[in-house]
């Protein structure tokens, strides 16, 4: 049986990322290079940045004339009636609340095929890729993306999370080939079971015009049936890797136990129900420290909260770290903690498991799956949260237990296991 | 008419962005660069030529011209390591025999209302100050933003002051009886200077305000106005910083001040210190005050602690106070009460926009990382000694 050849769709790749999207992406792409012939398309990419085994194209890089010389073989105007789209659509700044709605005109269309140079130019300018009318960026995507598509020989399309769904339905309307969606994160995870608005209707449409969806997680599997009614029978749960870090241990410069949180604060990530454990901890034993890493819309008023709590001597704020903050973080760290509300994975748990820290997390959260030694209760369940925190800082052999197994949780978590899955999704979607 | 002036002059001790990787590593809390920085500044502006400006006025008024420093240990401190020319220019106003010395909380502290054992070893250690830098054993008090009560008040007498500074605050008495010393409830021995609120702030702020009715205001016209007062005694008192800093050089301030003085000089005024005048007059009456107040825009503590994060602040630095006391390692609870100084709390009130940090919040987290790190360095001073006692007993 001859090699698959993909097209793969993404958002952010690193170097240039935001969040936990594009590393995912990377991970993904390096695996699947070797056992695939695999091109990526991406709205922004790094010209000095080289990677193996693929090709990495970022519409930034493309000249004008690249994308017209191909503009005449393809017309369609599945959304020639979208004359203006909400902004301000980043899912890392704007949590709650719900999206604006699409604007359609009545009559001025505009031509979907005809690609104009100041479209082009929503991607090379220095911009955030979330910022400014991040709707009109999608949109132009996926015209650029099934302009392109055409010059590629792929198989199958595999696009990841709702900023390129839209590129992805219309290459496979363009090309006729079968589309894979990934979903890394929902907006029912970023804002709740209401939610509805446009990023909601994206995904949902590309998840019912795809020929598979891929979640990160069983967990998101049952999100996208239940919340986006999404057929189960075309959902193939595919858990997440994580890449090796360079493991390091330091010592602590403080006598007490250290309790990590990382993430964005913001309501998915359940930092207020950290907030609440921590307390409850705190009342029982004064040997142990909490940090919250990482900045969101929710800091000052947690911040505040903290402070009525009286727990501000031990309960710490960093703002945003960097990775090697970060790493110097987690190699002090006794214990890692992730209340989120709703995960579709959680990798920060994976990547805490490296530094053998045995990790308390949420049910709610697609990693739970993976960390079969991890301590775990409900989101909202704090006293249970609590109690695990101090089992662990008081109970050694039980420390010792959770840190040996979630070592091996990690062996059996490769991009390489992921990549395999992927692949026998594939070959379902083409029936080979 | 009598008139007591009294100058405050104080500098916070700032302290670095102190970061949570900092907790149990780096002891030192300070921005030192910082701090002496601003002091050399305001003192180029402000002390240096003020104190020329008061000792001229007393030269040329041959002695009558007298007035009281409140000065912070704390800006002393600062001064020892950054401007030593500093602490000389106040020793020779000291010389001229015309300048008492106020007693104070060392670290401009809010103990007068958290720790009355910490206020009254504030309060000593300054005092031993004022007689080792300028040779005055202080009689009156001038507390933190001249925080007064009943209590407060008691306090003093506790303590041997003859005389305490409140501010004329519309929330504890009428405008009537600004000009008379007062007492609090069942205290005798201890007499109530009462700041003129009204003319203090004339001076300090509506000087240079445009949209006051009597801008701009003529130092003859603010002379007349203190011949006029009625009572024993105007006390005026504001921040030093008022001269070149607040009101910087080009407002004319230091012209104003001369022209002023030498004014009400002339009218017949008579200047004495808060110390005289505590010994000449005798109080007119009782003053019930029990709640606190002080000289802040709202004549109260909250910008020290009306928001839940100065309120944390402040319970977990006095919570600290028999740990660290009990440790008797000097240097440990000089830092400690370096901490307690109010403007600390100052710079996590929300609408506080005189701040050398990002937000209230930033002023906060440095805090509270700073005061977790005296806690580790508490607890394990503690620890050592335990052990140290159980090896001696074995």
């Amino acid at each position: 049986m001859r090699r698959i050849k993909v097209l793969e769709l993404g958002w952010e790749f690193p170097p240039l990322i935001n969040g936990g999207l594009g590393v995912a992406c990377m991970g993904i792409s390096k695996a699947l290079a070797k056992k695939v012939d695999l091109s990526v398309i991406v709205p922004k990419a790094d010209p000095s940045a080289v990677y193996d085994g693929f090709t990495l194209t970022g519409i930034n890089t493309l000249g004008y004339a690249e994308v017209e010389s191909v503009s005449h073989g393809y017309s369609y105007n599945s959304f020639s009636l979208v004359s203006k789209a909400p902004v301000n659509l980043d899912p890392y700044a704007h949590v709650e609340g719900t999206p604006g709605s699409v604007v359609f005109t009545k009559e001025g269309k505009m031509l979907f095929s005809h690609v104009s140079r100041a479209d082009l130019e929503l991607f090379t300018g220095r911009e955030d890729l979330y910022a400014g009318d991040l709707a009109r960026k999608v949109i132009e995507f996926s015209k650029i993306c099934a302009v392109l598509s055409k010059q590629y020989d792929f198989d199958v399309v595999h696009a990841h999370d709702w900023m390129t769904y839209l590129a992805g339905v219309e290459v496979k309307k363009a090309t006729g080939k079968p589309l894979v969606v990934h979903l890394h994160a929902s907006q029912f995870d970023r804002a709740g079971a209401d939610a509805r608005g446009w990023i909601y209707d994206i995904e949902k449409y590309g998840m019912e015009q795809a020929d598979a969806v891929i979640p990160v997680s069983k967990y998101t599997g049952t999100v996208a049936a239940g919340h986006y009614g999404i057929n189960p029978d075309k959902i193939f749960p595919v858990h997440n890797g994580a890449d090796p870090v360079k493991v390091f241990h330091s010592k602590k410069k403080f006598p007490e136990k250290l309790v990590l949180f990382l993430g964005r604060l913001t309501a998915q990530k359940g930092p207020e129900f950290f907030l609440q454990i921590a307390a409850k901890v705190l009342e029982q034993t004064d040997d142990v420290r909490f940090v919250m890493a990482g900045t969101g819309e929710k800091l000052r008023q947690l911040i505040e909260t903290g402070a009525f709590h009286g727990v501000g001597d031990k309960f710490h704020f960093t703002g945003f770290l960097n990775k090697q903050k970060v790493n110097e973080l987690l190699s002090m760290t006794d214990v890692y903690c992730m209340p989120s509300v709703s995960e579709p994975f959680g990798l920060s748990a994976l990547e805490a498991a490296q530094f053998n820290i045995p990790a308390v997390i949420s049910k709610q959260s697609g990693v739970a799956e993976v960390m079969k030694g991890a301590l775990k209760a409900d989101f909202w369940d704090v006293n249970m949260m609590a109690k695990h925190i101090i089992d662990l800082t008081t109970d050694e052999e039980l420390y010792k237990k959770v840190a040996a197994e979630s070592a091996q949780d990690i062996m059996n978590s490769s991009w390489e296991t992921a990549a395999d899955k992927m692949i026998r999704v594939y070959h379902h979607v083409l029936g080979w | 008419m009598n008139i007591t002036l009294t100058f405050h002059a104080h500098q916070p001790n700032r302290l670095i962005p102190y970061d949570f990787f900092k907790i149990g590593e780096h002891a030192f809390y300070e921005d030192d660069n910082l701090n002496g920085r601003v002091l050399s500044a305001v003192s180029e502006r402000c002390y240096l030529p003020a104190n020329r400006l008061m000792k001229q006025l007393i030269e040329l008024s041959d002695g009558k011209f007298k007035f009281s420093l409140a000065l912070s240990g704390v800006i002393l401190e600062q001064a020892k390591y950054h401007r030593p020319d500093l602490i000389t220019s106040f020793q020779e106003l000291a010389e001229t025999g015309c300048v008492e010395f106020l007693a104070m909380p060392y670290y401009a502290s809010l103990a007068s209302l958290y720790s009355t054992d910490e206020f009254a070893q504030q309060v000593a250690e300054h005092m031993d100050l004022m007689q080792e830098l300028f040779g005055q054993k202080p009689t009156v008090l001038w507390n933190t933003s001249m925080l007064y009560s009943n209590a407060i008040a008691a306090q003093a007498y506790d303590m041997g002051f003859k005389g305490i500074m409140a501010d004329g605050n519309s929330r504890m008495m009428s405008n009537r009886h600004i000009n008379d010393l007062q007492c609090a409830p069942l205290i005798a021995k201890t007499k109530t200077l009462i700041r003129n609120r009204h003319l203090s702030n004339d001076l300090a702020h509506r000087r240079v305000d445009p949209g006051w009715s009597e801008y701009p205001l003529s130092p003859y016209t603010f002379a007349n106005w203190l011949t006029e007062q009625e009572g024993q005694v105007v006390n005026l008192s504001m921040d030093y910083e008022t001269l070149g800093e607040r009101q910087t050089d080009s407002t004319g301030v230091f012209e104003f001040w001369r022209s002023m003085i030498m004014a009400a000089l002339f009218n017949g005024n008579t200047f004495i210190t808060p110390g005289t005048a505590v010994k000449r007059f005798r109080s007119t009456g009782t003053l019930d005050c029990p709640n606190p107040v002080s000289c802040t825009t709202f004549g109260t503590t909250t910008q020290w602690n009306g928001n839940v994060m100065q309120q944390e602040a402040i319970k977990k630095i006095y919570d600290l106070e028999s740990a660290v006391k009990a440790s008797e390692d000097r240097d440990m609870i000089h830092v400690w009460r370096k901490l307690q100084s109010a403007d600390h709390f100052h710079y996590m009130e929300k609408t506080n926009g005189f701040t050398p940090y990002p937000s209230p919040y930033d002023a906060y987290i440095y805090y509270m990382n700073a005061l977790a790190d005296l806690q580790v360095r508490v607890k394990r001073e503690a620890e050592m000694v335990h052990k140290a006692d159980r090896t001696n007993l074995a």
